[in-house]
């Protein structure tokens, strides 16, 4: 599954300008658009379909409807509400996708329903080499039973309760864990993107 | 769900540690579908989990092991236990401690063949071949019949970081415990299990050493 990245560009305005652009196919909004709702929505969905390939297709379903309803309307009645439109037109096709699973389930035998990929395939999609390079040194520099507590949290899949007991910890410590840690992630994304914009100016400098 | 609630109820993290509802899921949804802010922080978590579930992102905090000295040969005690071991194990991993991100890798039938290790209270251990594509196994003499119905293990590098933990069953009388360890969690150096009685005053059952070349 093709997943947009870089992770999500900085806070945008879904304003009047915004639709009207998309309304309009502008390209470049257009292609905004589909990065910045295709993470949201690849989030949002891998909790609930099995396989890449079923949220792929539930993705382009959504940016089908959404952009073909702009166009047959001239837009939104309210801007601000792109967000909430997008997510209820997606809410609409899980609902459909789940309705013909149903279907399939009751009219196919088991044995000819075809194999699902494994949740990992999902997973993988959401994030690069690049970004796991940077969380393997933003976790390297979180103290040892910090570390340790991901590591039982998420590689292990260790239960919660029982990781918090252990370790003499809440679950509150746990959020907040997280927390530190994608701060220091999203930290060091910036620090990354402004220094490739920096080496990427001097190249340019250089040349020029 | 408001921008205050988000914020407040650290609802990102929340998402990404699957602690919702599904009522509480889809009304932070509707939120982070809205608020750009929200949106990021949900992604920076979601990114943080998902990278946090692969064994490879502890590399770095887990290289303290320096290159270790040749260790010595096992005892001829050991030679009865490791030939037994080394016979190779078809299937049926779900009877063994097995980590849970080798699970997934480790749903068809593979041949194991462990390294018998026994409690040792000082040196290197035995030497263990290093294994980059596949699990390292370990088969651990229990001698001090426990008394509780599990145990606790936990692997350790040499600098004393925690490489994991976990929880096992008793293993029957004259069978080892066999670990599977994600090769790349190991790369060389010397490691130290130590497994313990699971109770709240435990007792120690053995201490297990072995070097990864």
């Amino acid at each position: 599954m093709a997943m947009p990245r870089p992770p999500l560009a900085p806070r945008y305005e879904f304003d009047a300008d915004y639709v009207a652009r998309l309304t309009d196919g502008d390209e470049s909004t257009e292609r905004h658009f589909t990065e910045y709702f295709g993470r949201l929505l690849a989030i949002k969905l891998r909790a609930r379909l099995r396989s890449a390939a079923q949220i792929d297709d539930v993705i382009q379903e959504t940016f089908l409807r959404v952009l073909t309803t702009l166009r047959r309307k001239g837009g939104l009645q309210s801007a601000g509400g792109l967000g909430a439109f997008v997510n209820s037109v997606c809410n609409n096709i899980l609902f459909e996708t789940y309705r013909a699973q149903t279907k399939q389930q009751n009219t196919v035998p088991d044995t000819e329903l075809p194999l699902e990929s494994p949740t990992a395939s999902v997973e993988s999609s959401l994030i690069g080499e690049s970004e796991r390079a940077l969380v393997r040194r933003v976790i390297a520099t979180l103290p040892s039973k910090d570390r340790h507590l991901l590591r039982l949290v998420f590689f292990e899949e260790r239960d919660k309760d029982e990781i918090c007991r252990r370790m003499g910890v809440d679950r509150q410590y746990l959020r907040v864990l997280l927390h530190r840690a994608r701060n220091r992630f999203r930290q060091a994304l910036a620090e990354e993107g402004a220094a490739d914009l920096a080496a990427g100016r001097s190249e340019t400098e250089r040349r020029g | 769900m408001d921008h205050a609630a988000a914020i407040r109820t650290l609802a990102a993290e929340r998402y990404a540690l699957d602690e919702m509802t599904v009522d509480e899921r889809e009304a932070f949804e509707a939120h982070f579908f809205e608020c750009p802010e929200c949106a990021q922080a949900v992604d920076a978590a979601v990114m943080v989990a998902e990278a946090a579930r692969n064994a490879d992102v502890y590399g770095p905090a887990l290289a303290g092991p320096a290159p270790a000295a040749p260790a010595r040969p096992p005892a001829p005690v050991w030679l009865s236990l490791a030939a037994a071991a080394v016979l190779a194990l078809v299937a049926g991993y779900q009877t063994f401690v097995t980590i849970p991100g080798l699970r997934r890798a480790l749903d068809t039938p593979h041949a194991l063949a462990p390294t018998a290790l026994a409690p040792t209270s000082r040196g290197d251990g035995i030497v263990v071949p290093r294994a980059q594509d596949g699990p390292v196994a370990l088969a651990l003499d229990i001698n001090d019949a426990p008394e509780t119905a599990n145990l606790v293990y936990h692997l350790r590098t040499s600098t004393d970081d925690v490489i994991l933990t976990g929880q096992a069953p008793v293993p029957p009388p004259g069978t080892p415990l066999l670990l599977l360890v994600p090769g790349t969690l190991l790369p060389p150096g010397q490691y130290v299990v130590v497994v313990r009685e699971d109770a709240s005053d435990p007792r120690e059952v053995g201490t297990y050493r072995f070097t990864v070349r």
